[in-house]
């Protein structure tokens, strides 16, 4: 009850190749990023790995670049990284502002992109804005690269289609005018800061041939992070109208399935989601008309 | 029968200084830098476990806890823990010297369980290890054989709430016979025949949440063997003379061979009473049997299991007025959920039948209080300690009333307030400085109350506005819990140096600076002249506990007394050596003392205290201060239960999203009568701090269990409190000065009185903005968390 970190083997890798061969050399393992997930999963005997493998320090998966039509985010870049940079801010503000709304200074300052993702928390804050902007995640093992969009790469708390021996390396995250300027973020926790989602949600509007394509995403209303694409199958092709609005606020409910905690019950997590869809939808009509 | 020289001291202070404004004095009523500041901002060890860094060769204590909420102890087998590298002994109730028992008030409480186990954070054994690691590995080796009994979560389970007696149910506490704690009542006049006359009636269920102390400092103890038999020992505790008792009993030892020490304290707010005593008795244990400093150190889940919580409270109110608005009767029902132990329960459920009708003119009342023992962790004491939990449906009640009476809340509160001549439902004459109706007024004034009543009635869309008031009193010290009396002493030093000395403790209130103010104004010279040395109950006087808000008038009745009676030898001293007319024209504004009509004339108070030393006047004085005892009649709950009471007016300006349900204080003001302000950045902090714990009860606190009885949110990440981000955008904070002619200038005290009408000043500011009569009512528990808000918002039907 009281809890303690397990004993464990500890390695610290000094490049991605050395991270990478140690991981298929050692089987039973677990990534060390910045740990403020790890260590608390470690404490409380979630996982019991043979070894800890450190991959907090690989300075070379720690970057973000602006690459035309794309942003690529290393997953060693930390969230406090992330929240001051320029590119993140212009390009991907739902990210931006996710993770202004995420823990505290001092944990943003050692927390990693890639560790929030490869947590698979259902409450993963960074996930709904990744979501929205269709990111892929970029996976690296002694046998190769791969590229899984991140809506599939997530399978359920705690869950994740990554294989023995791979580690996550990248986010390519599309970017578009659109989502540059037409998006709403809402996250509602059990206080104003320093705390997990509720209900988290990002919507964001891209352009097809000069007509609006809405994408909605929330977390912590479901086993897993979720584009809710009854929402926006509704909304294709139509004008943000109230009564579209308010409907498709309630659409949403196909897309959910939550549950009762600590931090609230299903029936107000279901009430939450459609509040805040429909405010946030609410924001993006307003920009949208001007 | 003369007065005691220490009363008559009190009184003259008193009354020459009775209308000086505060803003003449030096030092009283100042902002001055805390005395302990530098040190603590700078990281300088200063609490308990800090001194780890300072000692050798140290034993770890590591307490095994309960796997039930309820179980017979049928065996227990400690030989695979013994078996574990670096564990050196495994403790059971069997290995205690003394009397196995840590119970606060009664003896209900083992330190180690014996026959049975009661909530989940009852201490089965103690390993006793090379380090701390080991000893937590080793504890989950030792096996216990219990039988599973029922687990009582509910206290309805155990009491009929209509009749108040005894459900029948396996006894929690079968040694006693009954789980039923304790009862206390108030019968005074005629409740029926004022109910019968009455135009309104208004009656409602209330339920207040159990609330963590959540301090920054999980608890800690190093305790080292001393050559004679004895032992030292560093504890977090509020009450090191309380822990002293407690230890010696349970080593079997008299009290001059335990030696307790209270460093610095990262937080108490009552937590810190029994706690203190358990951890530091199991420290003790261990450095005694292996002759090498033992230390106990809590990770913040053992803090949260092993420490006692604010009550959780079930009551039922009925108040009866006329149209006019006069109060006619009160009747009430209130359950205290216990929890386990009776720690200070009986205490706390008293304080609670005291302020049950408020602070109001009432002739007519019959209030029922019962605490009643749970499978939970206890209930114990908690800054406002039983107040807050009367005082919300008390409020909440006048608010209702007000509506169906179509009166101004805060004009129904001034038709029935306590003002001074009038008597308390106790029948206790208030005979000085009842600064309640200022207080209201003030706070009125400074809330904007009338218009933003006004303006918020007519705002439209989904965020609402409400503003909401809620007064109080609190009664100050402990009453009729026992003999209440403090001391301090003071020793000047042949530098002019003062060594400042008292049992009294800083968990990081800061009460100590008010005496050093006390201190440092009647003597004339610096704070920073004045040393503070810690609580020790070997070194420092007992002073009775730090809590109950004591420190200021207690502590600071003594520290005059003290402070006095060095003036009055030093300014004889200094009228011979000066040739002043007499020596109450000595002025000492150290390091310069001079005669009043002669200001270029002085001599240094270093020169001062050299010619004391050879001339034989003495430079250490010794502080004492009693108050006069309570009275108290058991039958009818009449008497005079305090000596004094802090009055208060809190109006909270809040903003509620009729969608989500979610609240957020805007503005807060808080009017606190506090006889005279000594300490002014304290009291200050304190109405602020006071206020963001009080609104963390109000909005979010609570603890969860599961039916077993295990505790859901055990660290910080579950249990939400307030973050700076929460804390309402403007504060106003107002003192009124009605002093008490038993106290030092007249200050009363603070340290509670700061939480008890935060909850209810903010839950009626949400009724006020949901504007329905049905909401007003629903608004009858807390926390109002969203969930909660919402549902009230969807019942009654409140739309945008
Ligand atoms: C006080 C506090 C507040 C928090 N607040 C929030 C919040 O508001 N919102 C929120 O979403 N989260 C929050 N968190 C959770 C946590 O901080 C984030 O999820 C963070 O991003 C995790 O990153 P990390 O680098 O610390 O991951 P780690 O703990 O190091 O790793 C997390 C998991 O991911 C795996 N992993 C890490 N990196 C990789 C990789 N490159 N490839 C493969 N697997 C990898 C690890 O093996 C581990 O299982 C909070 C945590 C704390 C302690």
């Amino acid at each position: 009850m009281f809890y303690k970190l397990p004993s464990f083997e500890y390695f610290k890798a000094r490049s991605v190749g050395e991270a990478l061969e140690l991981a298929g050399k050692i089987g039973d393992y677990r990534f060390l990023a910045g740990g403020t997930d790890l260590l608390v999963d470690l404490k409380i005997g979630r996982y019991k790995p043979r070894a800890i493998l450190d991959i907090g320090g690989l300075r070379e998966l720690s970057y973000i670049i602006n690459d035309g039509s794309r942003v690529r985010i290393g997953a060693l870049t930390r969230l406090e990284d992330i929240l001051r940079s320029s590119v993140v801010r212009e390009r991907l503000p739902l990210l931006h502002e996710a993770v202004y709304h995420m823990a505290s200074w001092q944990i943003r300052s050692v927390a990693t992109i890639g560790g929030n993702i490869g947590n698979a928390s259902p409450a993963a804050d960074t996930a709904p804005p990744l979501l929205v902007h269709d990111a892929i995640v970029k996976t690296r093992s002694v046998r190769g690269e791969r590229a899984v969009r991140l809506e599939e790469f997530i399978q359920g708390p705690r869950r994740t289609l990554l294989e023995p021996g791979e580690m996550i390396v990248e986010f390519e995250v599309p970017a578009s005018p659109g989502l540059e300027e037409y998006w709403a973020y809402r996250k509602f926790g059990r206080r104003s800061a320093f705390t997990l989602s509720v209900v988290g949600l990002a919507v964001g509007a891209e352009f097809l041939e000069g007509s609006p394509v809405f994408k909605v995403s929330l977390n912590s209303v479901a086993p897993k992070p979720v584009r809710a694409r009854s929402v926006e199958e509704y909304l294709k092709g139509k004008t943000l109208t109230d009564s579209v609005i308010e409907t498709a606020s309630k659409i949403v409910q196909q897309d959910i399935s939550p549950i009762t905690d600590v931090r609230a019950t299903a029936e107000y997590r279901r009430h939450l989601a459609t509040v805040l869809l429909k405010d946030a939808l609410k924001e993006i009509a307003g920009r949208l008309r001007r | 029968m003369s007065k005691p020289d220490y009363v008559e001291i009190v009184e003259e202070i008193f009354y020459k200084t009775k209308e000086k404004k505060t803003e003449e004095f030096k030092y009283v009523g100042k902002d001055v830098v805390r005395w302990d500041a530098i040190s603590k901002i700078s990281g300088q060890p200063v609490y308990t476990a800090d001194l780890l860094r300072f000692i050798k060769n140290p034993v770890f204590v590591y307490s095994v806890r309960a796997k039930y909420a309820h179980a017979r102890i049928k065996g227990l087998d400690v030989s695979d823990a013994l078996k574990y590298p670096g564990v050196l002994a495994v403790l059971t109730a069997r290995d205690i010297p003394g009397i196995n028992d840590v119970g606060y008030v009664i003896p209900d409480q083992p330190l180690i369980a014996d026959r049975k186990v009661r909530f989940i954070g009852d201490t089965v054994a103690l390993v006793v290890a090379e380090s701390l690691e080991n000893a937590r590995e080793a504890g989950e080796l030792v096996s216990v054989d219990y039988e599973p009994l029922k687990v009582y979560l509910d206290p309805l389970e155990i009491i009929d709430p209509e009749t108040l007696q005894e459900k029948p149910h396996e006894l929690i506490h079968d040694e006693r016979g009954s789980d039923i704690l304790t009862r206390y009542k108030i019968r005074v006049g005629d409740v029926e025949k004022a109910f019968k006359e009455a135009a309104v009636v208004v009656e409602n269920k209330y339920e207040t949440p159990f609330q963590e102390h959540a301090y920054i400092e999980p608890e800690a103890a190093i305790a080292i063997p001393e050559a004679d038999g004895g032992v030292t020992i560093y504890a977090k505790t509020q009450c090191p003379f309380d822990t002293r008792k407690a230890v010696a009993n349970v080593l079997g030892l008299p009290f001059n061979m335990v030696r307790v020490i209270a460093p610095a304290l990262g937080g108490g707010f009552g937590g810190a009473e029994d706690v203190g005593n358990e951890i530091a008795a199991k420290a003790a244990l261990a450095a005694i049997r292996f002759k090498r400093p033992a230390v106990l150190l809590h990770t913040r889940e053992e803090s949260i299991i092993g420490h006692t919580k604010r009550h959780r409270t079930i009551s039922w109110y009925r108040h009866a007025a006329s149209r006019d608005g006069t109060l006619l009767g009160v009747e009430a029902k209130i359950i205290l959920d216990k929890g386990a132990y009776a720690s200070l329960g009986p205490f706390v459920a008293w304080r609670a039948v005291v302020h049950s009708t408020g602070p109001y003119k009432v002739r007519n009342a019959k209030v029922d209080v019962v605490a009643v023992y749970t499978n939970k962790i206890p209930g114990g004491a908690f800054r406002g300690f039983g107040n807050p939990q009367v005082t919300f449906p008390v409020e909440r009640q006048m608010d209702i009333l007000a509506e169906e009476l179509g009166m101004d809340p805060v004009e129904f509160r001034l038709k029935n307030i306590l003002r001074n001549g009038d008597r308390t439902v106790h029948g206790q004459l208030l005979d000085h400085g009842v600064g309640l109706e200022e207080a209201i007024k003030k706070a009125v004034e400074l809330s904007g109350w009338y218009e933003k009543r006004r303006l918020y009635a007519s705002l439209k869309g989904p965020v609402r506005r409400g503003i909401g008031i809620a007064i109080f009193y609190h009664g100050n010290s402990i009453g009729a819990e026992g003999a209440d009396y403090s001391s301090v002493s003071v020793i000047i030093q042949r530098d002019g140096s003062i060594v400042f000395r008292t049992g009294l403790t800083d968990m990081g209130q800061g009460a100590i600076q008010g005496l050093i103010n006390i201190l440092a104004e009647v003597l004339g010279v610096p704070p920073h002249y004045i040393k503070v040395e810690l609580a020790d109950t070997s070194a420092t006087p007992d002073a009775g506990p730090t809590v109950a808000s004591r420190s200021t008038a207690m502590g600071g009745n003594a520290t005059l007394v003290a402070a006095y009676k060095l003036r009055k030898r030093l300014d004889q001293l200094a009228a011979s050596l000066l040739g002043c007319k007499s020596p109450d024209d000595v002025v000492i504004e150290a390091p310069k003392v001079y005669c009043r009509d002669d200001p270029s004339h002085t001599i240094t108070w270093r020169e001062l205290v050299e010619q004391a030393f050879w001339k034989g006047v003495p430079l250490q004085e010794f502080g004492y201060y009693r108050a006069p005892p309570a009275e108290w009649d058991e039958e009818t709950g009449t008497g005079a239960p305090y000596f004094t009471y802090t009055y208060g007016a809190i109006v909270s300006d809040v903003e509620v999203d009729l969608e989500t349900g979610l609240v957020r204080v805007k503005e807060a003001t808080t009017v606190y009568d506090i006889g005279r302000v000594v300490n002014r950045t304290g009291a200050e902090l304190h109405a602020i701090g006071g206020y963001i714990q009080g609104m963390g009860y109000a909005l979010m606190e609570d603890l969860y269990y599961d039916s077993e009885g295990r505790l859901l949110n055990t660290n910080l990440s579950t249990y939400h409190i307030p973050t700076a981000l929460d804390t309402p955008e403007k504060f106003n904070v107002y003192f009124v000065e009605a002093g008490y002619y038993h106290a030092p200038f007249g200050a009363k005290g603070l340290g509670e009185p700061s939480i008890v009408a935060i909850a209810p000043s903010i839950a009626n500011a949400v009724a006020n903005a949901l504007r329905s009569r049905e909401a007003n009512k629903l608004v009858s528990k807390h926390p109002l968390t969203p969930d909660y808000v919402y549902s009230i918002i969807k019942k009654a039907g409140v739309k945008p």
